[in-house]
């Protein structure tokens, strides 16, 4: 996905991958693209992989965003990237 | 919560061709965001918003900013830029463009790429992988794409700068949007992709700077950048200091508005099976490459 949501993860899986709670939806990635990812970090996902780890007062704040975001009309603009 | 939006593609299969091609794009839209904001406010959130191109993200609407407030070009991180755009392209020509001409990925080079894209020397260490990993592989690909009836001796890669053109879309004294050239096939699109990742890696060797493009003044801004997947625009309207309207126009929006690329893309084709139907559009898509996940769905007739 293009936008940066930052899903948790939740479990260490074998071969490199993991659980992760994506705005509540749970789903398996690779970790083969970061290092060292803990459960409870947050990182950005992008088709099946994580992107990078995020700083937890980063996440916190792009979650907060994008709730915000969840709340608000749509501009009725063109869709954005 | 919002979700990150999804692309549903389908049609039908008979008498050899795909036929009632459908392309619906659902995305959330993040410029209610920015309205009512300073326009800084902007510049310093949309970084975080976005995850493949947060750099040109970030470089457009700081460009657009600048153009609406008259004020000075921001420096320009072309390097970030290069590195950016290099990540996704290789992204596409050593993972996805293997998979899905039944070769095998080129993972570790890629990782171990990605592991040095920031250090000193990452302008050779690209040199490096494109030279040994990048040309043989791309040279097996090409070999199981589909061949094209004529290819030009020049391949055409970078996309039109239409900033101009843009703002008078926003500003209303134009009817339509700058419209960018969809790739004319997927073989073309493959080679355009390589070939743009060669002029990028120059580019880091040589701290070519990045393409960017402005236009506006009182109030009125758009920006334009360059991305692994063709040109992003930003546009804005800064009423009394604030934002009053914004515009995120990507490569992605416009490719897969409707079914036109995708049908260009395919023009000409017939396919002996619903497989290679199948495997024909899920290559077409990856031609016109979005920036979110898919699902593919072509049925009989």
């Amino acid at each position: 996905m293009c936008l940066a949501i930052p899903a948790q993860v939740v479990e260490l899986r074998p071969d490199d991958n993991a659980l992760v709670d994506l705005a509540g939806v749970r789903k398996e990635i690779s970790l083969a693209l970061v290092e060292g990812v803990a459960v409870g970090d947050y990182v950005i996902v992008h088709v099946g992989y994580a992107l990078n780890r995020l700083d937890p007062d980063e996440a916190e704040k792009t979650l907060k965003l994008f709730a915000e975001l969840g709340q608000l009309p749509d501009s009725g603009e063109p869709i954005v990237h | 919560m919002i979700s990150a939006g999804e692309l549903k593609v389908g049609g039908t299969y008979s008498d050899g061709e795909i036929r009632g091609l459908t392309v619906d794009l659902q995305r959330p839209s993040v410029t209610p965001l920015f309205v009512g904001q300073l326009p800084d406010v902007v510049i310093k959130t949309v970084p975080y918003l976005f995850t493949l191109c947060a750099a040109a993200q970030r470089s457009a609407a700081q460009a657009a900013v600048n153009a609406a407030l008259g004020e000075a070009p921001a420096a320009l991180a072309s390097r970030e830029l290069w590195v950016e755009f290099l990540h996704e392209s290789l992204w596409r020509l050593l993972l996805d463009w293997p998979a899905a001409v039944g070769l095998p990925p080129a993972r570790e080079a890629f990782t171990a790429w990605r592991g040095q894209r920031n250090d000193d020397d990452a302008a050779a260490a690209t040199l490096t992988l494109i030279d040994a990993v990048l040309q043989p592989l791309a040279e097996a690909c090409l070999q199981r794409l589909p061949a094209d009836a004529a290819l030009p001796g020049n391949i055409d890669v970078l996309p039109e700068l239409a900033a101009e053109a843009w703002l008078a879309y926003w500003q209303g004294t134009a009817d339509q949007r700058p419209a960018a050239t969809p790739p004319s096939s997927v073989g073309m699109a493959y080679r355009q992709r390589l070939e743009m990742v060669r002029r990028a890696a120059a580019a880091l060797v040589e701290k070519t700077p990045y393409l960017l493009a402005r236009a506006g003044g009182d109030g009125w801004g758009v920006g334009q950048c360059l991305t692994a997947r063709g040109m992003l625009t930003h546009a804005v309207h800064v009423v009394d200091g604030r934002v009053a309207r914004y515009c995120v126009r990507a490569p992605t929006d416009q490719l897969f508005a409707d079914s036109l690329a995708l049908r260009g893309v395919l023009a000409g084709r017939g396919f002996a099976t619903l497989a290679d139907a199948q495997e024909a559009l899920d290559q077409a898509i990856l031609a016109l490459d979005p920036c979110l996940p898919y699902t593919l769905e072509v049925q009989y007739a």
